[in-house]
């Protein structure tokens, strides 16, 4: 959580450009994560990033927290922006045309080839989970958020959160065993 | 699986294009927002008239309640009161009346022992002549006189 998030998220309701600023640095690079690894293609997931941000700020005043963390407010918007682009058209790209891996691995440390391949494996099986199995690895483990936060995100009990993850990682660890 | 957990937290370092997160941030910010319609009811309408609810229901109950037994006490102050200055009077003239006839006792007292004590040496010769002056001779009865005044004498 960003530190003054509650101050900032109230400066923001009132109008407070420079807050959402702030808000929108901190959280523009998990969401857009979120959203590269549910579309896997990475000029839709801008848009789609550009879009959830853009709904954020312009229902900014509607935001109450209620006891969900903003970031749970975010992925929100970000799964019904992702359930609409859905809607509205077929995706454009296989899970398999995805990833040019050495456009999206921007880390420095990540030079050697063989990891950027088992990189692209890995997202591309991920790609082949369900939705909600995809949203529960890439909180849990890629942002590492709690078990709490995941449940708050996504509108279900902690214990369907422990089962669903379980279940994904199974199934992640068999289709890489399958790839290799 | 930790070593599966260990790849999936290298995709953290998947991150937006620079340019695309400033042109989008700019265009966010700069974007009007939806100013919200004026309502009637504000976010903090309901709590505050359940507040003010809450408030009219107890003024209400105290009014009803409590102020009748304050009136009923002070009414019942003032009766005690006056009946307190009506007893006192009553206590005041019977303490004079008391006094009074202790007084006139103490004095009938006084003046039986003298009359009795001292006999007619008390009586003052100027007062007996002057009483004898004036004495009616005429008197239709003077044996009567005669025998009150020995009465008063002796």
């Amino acid at each position: 959580m960003l530190e003054d998030e509650r101050n900032l998220i109230t400066e923001a309701k009132g109008g407070e450009a420079e807050a959402f600023g702030r808000l929108y640095d901190y959280y523009l690079p998990m969401i857009y994560r979120f959203i590269l690894l549910k579309v896997g293609h990475r000029e839709e997931a801008e848009d789609l990033t550009h879009q959830v941000f853009l709904k954020a700020w312009q229902n900014m005043s509607g935001y109450s927290e209620k006891g969900f963390p903003f970031s749970s407010w975010l992925y929100r918007i970000a799964k019904n922006s992702i359930i609409d682009h859905y809607r509205r058209a077929k995706p454009s790209t296989n899970i398999d045309d995805l990833v040019n891996i050495e456009e999206l691995i921007s880390r420095p440390d990540i030079g050697k080839i063989d990891e950027k391949e088992e990189l692209a494996k890995i997202m591309k099986s991920i790609g082949k989970l369900k939705e909600t199995e995809k949203d529960v690895i890439i909180m849990r483990f890629v942002e590492d958020l709690s078990v709490k936060e995941v449940s708050d995100a996504l509108n279900k009990s902690e214990g369907a959160v422990k089962v669903i993850q379980h279940r994904a990682i199974k199934k992640l660890q068999e289709l890489l065993q399958k790839d290799n | 699986m930790d070593q599966l957990v260990k790849k999936l937290r290298m995709l953290k370092s998947v991150s937006p294009d620079a340019d695309f997160a400033f042109s989008s941030r700019m265009s966010v910010l700069s974007s009007s927002r939806t100013t919200p319609s004026i309502r009637l009811v504000t976010p903090g309408f309901w709590t505050g008239f359940a507040v003010m609810a809450a408030s009219v229901i107890v003024v209400v109950f105290l009014s009803n309640i409590r102020t009748p037994n304050v009136a009923r006490s002070i009414s019942d102050i003032a009766s005690i009161d006056a009946d307190v200055a009506i007893f006192e009077e009553d206590i005041d003239i019977t303490l004079k009346e008391i006094r009074s006839y202790g007084d006139s006792a103490k004095k009938t007292s006084v003046a039986l022992y003298e009359a009795s004590s001292n006999g007619p040496s008390h009586i003052n010769s100027a007062l007996i002549k002057k009483e004898f002056d004036t004495l009616d001779m005429e008197l239709p009865d003077p044996e009567e006189a005669n025998r009150l005044l020995e009465q008063a004498i002796f």
